[in-house]
């Protein structure tokens, strides 16, 4: 996605930073950086990039985006799970940087790495370690439930591997959380979201009316595979994303068992669930499958 | 899995002998043939520690204004009024609907109660709307009369329904993300047009497409957790056990082995008294006693080996004895078939339905051609709509 991003001397002089911050990547609309709060601690600085509205179309985006921002913000603030990043010191505020409009607020910086990394690391993730993870993120999907939210961009990008005992898992993005009882943000066409990691449903002209939690089950159970297996059952190299998306709707992953013959069976059943096309086939309540994997815990 | 009778007209004994002999678990009663003050006697004949449900019928209700209604004691009941269409809709006249009949199965002193509900006759439609919204509502209407007694929500849905195939497991994605779901299902999958209902033609039933989704239906809602009873399953029982039924029901009457709305409406015509029948568990079929005797004088294997075959030798069997027979032979496809390893238990009925196919054949070249390519059609459209079912279910 292009966008201005502002240079790290921009941010600092416009938000007065006692120190310039440091670049460290960009994602959608959205540049980040690490800065040190008064307390001396880092922080990641985030910047929304909010295009100027000279079109009708462009008035819509750029509420779009601001209501998108405000709804990952506010959904931080609403969750209490510890396995969501928390906010930082600096609070969501709209600001002109070098002639452009952003979003500017601060999170708490995570250290460690995130999961994509694991893909394709040898050895390949514990029985211990996927177990953990899996529950983790249940636990998140439960507590975002509970306040009304999908995440819908649960991925391995998305998740940080700390360094933190009690936080060993930490979901960095609700960038484009939906609140399921909230006006419908996302403009017609299709929806926002790692497309590899999308549920079959998401993918659907009528996808607002029909997802639910277990789009973020699905994803869940999807990043499980990839990480357990290490390759993408439906996108294992780069391709075009028409050819995945088909892969999404009509390729049945081969069981993960067969993957992956040292985990135990019905842990990999609960994992090859939560990926199944139909969201009927998937669990249908959240303390479902938490029951299922108090079955199978280590 | 457990066969339960389905009740009609003219039990006599049949219901007594099949508790006491252990052919079927229970009985689902219809309170078209009891009145509230009869079907209070029967409870009571029937005993306690007895497995006994009653099916509402309210789906019954739009022939309350039918030019020839055929409704028995349905009309009997307090619960069983037509609210205002606009009232379905709109959802108010729902809770009322839903406590009035459980509260009739209350003072029954029923165990379990079956919630009512419309009938879904095509999948995109305002009674699949208004049937969702009396689902959604079951539990937690049941709840106000009692907490700790099982609510079975309604399912009853037209064949024509499923043959419209994304609708209708559009309506099962929808019904599994119920806030506050029943504790289980009471699902009828209804006959369109209903055909002669003696014969073994291919039935509306048999469709590949209707058999895939009437398992797919139970397979959704038990992985999720719901207790799953299917009335009026027959034959099709092994099948849906397999998909994880708890529970199938079937009757001596062919009006109680496949289930059709036009059964609400008088009948053009009388019908003439049925012959008596004997399911052969092998022939997967339910064949004329006059047709077993011959077969098995030719091709012994169609018998279904149980002890009852020797009632069949001789004289005609007793009505009773009939259903008895029929019922012994479905436990015997239940407990051969549903193990619970559903891919292992459809490999192996999918091996069966291959073996009935050549007992058809056998007995064709033996000269019996009448009937066999119906029910070798049959067993086609069973194992097509197993097929299917594994692929819905993404099973492969």
């Amino acid at each position: 996605m292009n966008f201005p991003v502002p240079s790290s001397l921009a941010m600092q002089q416009t938000i007065g930073l006692p120190s310039e911050p440091t670049y460290i990547r960009t994602g959608g609309f959205k540049a980040v950086y690490r800065i040190q709060n008064r307390e001396g601690e880092n922080e990641a600085l985030k910047a929304v990039y909010i295009p100027k509205a000279i079109s009708d179309e462009d008035v819509m985006r750029r509420e779009q985006l601001i209501a998108r921002a405000k709804r990952e913000i506010k959904a931080l603030g609403e969750c209490g799970s510890p396995n969501l990043v928390r906010l930082g010191t600096i609070p969501a505020k709209l600001l002109c940087i070098s002639g452009h409009d952003y979003l500017v607020y601060s999170e708490e910086f995570l250290p460690g790495e995130p999961l994509v990394n694991w893909i394709g690391r040898q050895p390949l993730p514990t029985f211990t370690q996927l177990y953990n993870l899996f529950s983790i993120l249940i636990g998140l999907i439960r507590d975002l439930v509970q306040i009304g939210y999908l995440h819908r961009d649960i991925n391995p990008n998305n998740i940080m591997d700390t360094d933190i005992p009690e936080r060993r898992y930490v979901m960095l993005d609700l960038g484009i959380a939906y609140k399921m009882h909230g006006t419908q943000l996302t403009q017609g066409g299709s929806p926002p979201g790692t497309v590899r990691y999308m549920a079959p449903e998401l993918l659907k002209p009528d996808y607002k009316d029909i997802m639910d939690f277990r789009c973020d089950l699905y994803a869940a159970g999807l990043t499980i595979y990839v990480l357990a297996s290490g390759t993408h059952p439906f996108a294992p190299q780069p391709e075009n994303p028409y050819a995945t998306v088909y892969r999404i709707m009509n390729t049945i992953p081969q069981p993960l068992v067969s993957r992956r013959g040292d985990l135990p069976t019905p842990f990999c059943q609960i994992i090859d669930r939560c990926i199944r096309k139909t969201p009927a086939l998937r669990y249908s309540r959240i303390e479902l499958v938490e029951k299922d994997l108090r079955r199978v815990a280590p | 899995m457990n066969i339960l009778a389905q009740n009609g007209f003219g039990p006599k004994d049949k219901l007594e002998r099949g508790l006491s002999e252990g052919v079927i678990s229970g009985v689902i009663l219809s309170p078209r043939y009891l009145s509230p003050a009869k079907m209070q006697e029967y409870i009571g004949r029937l005993g306690v520690g007895v497995r006994l449900l009653m099916d509402p019928e309210f789906f019954a209700t739009t022939y309350i204004r039918h030019p020839k209604p055929n409704l028995g004691s349905l009309e009997q009941w307090e619960y069983f009024q037509m609210p205002r269409r606009a009232a379905l809709i709109s959802g108010k006249a729902i809770p009322d609907v839903i406590k009035q009949s459980v509260q009739a199965q209350s003072e029954l002193g029923l165990n379990e109660w079956i919630a009512p509900n419309v009938y879904i006759r095509e999948a995109d439609s305002i009674e699949t709307a208004i049937a969702l919204n009396f689902i959604s509502q079951s539990k937690t209407i049941a709840s106000t009369v009692n907490s700790n007694t099982p609510i079975f929500a309604t399912l009853a849905i037209d064949r024509d329904a499923i043959i419209k195939d994304n609708d209708f497991r559009d309506i099962l994605d929808s019904l599994t993300a119920i806030d506050n779901p029943p504790d289980g299902y009471y699902v009828l999958v209804g006959s369109g047009v209903a055909r002669d209902s003696g014969s073994q033609i291919r039935s509306d039933i048999y469709h590949p497409q209707v058999i895939a989704g009437w398992m797919y239906i139970n397979y959704v809602l038990s992985i999720n957790g719901a207790r799953v009873l299917n009335g009026y399953s027959h034959l099709l029982s092994p099948l849906l056990g397999i998909s994880g039924a708890e529970v199938c029901a079937s009757g001596w009457f062919s009006g109680l082995r496949r289930f059709s709305m036009n059964k609400y409406a008088r009948e053009v015509g009388g019908g003439r008294y049925p012959l008596v029948r004997y399911v052969s568990a092998p022939l997967l079929s339910h064949i004329k006693q006059t047709d077993f005797d011959a077969f098995r004088a030719v091709v012994p294997s169609v018998a279904t080996g149980t002890s009852r075959d020797v009632v069949y030798e001789g004289e005609e069997p007793s009505r009773t004895e009939e259903s008895l027979q029929s019922w012994e032979a479905l436990n015997v496809l239940s407990k051969e078939f549903c193990t619970g390893n559903i891919n292992g238990d459809l490999a192996r009925f999918k091996v069966y339905i291959d073996r009935a196919d050549e007992l058809w054949a056998e007995l064709q070249e033996a000269g019996f051609t009448q009937d066999v390519e119906p029910n070798r059609e049959r067993l086609e459209a069973m194992k097509e709509g197993i097929k299917l079912f594994e692929q819905w279910a993404e099973l492969e």
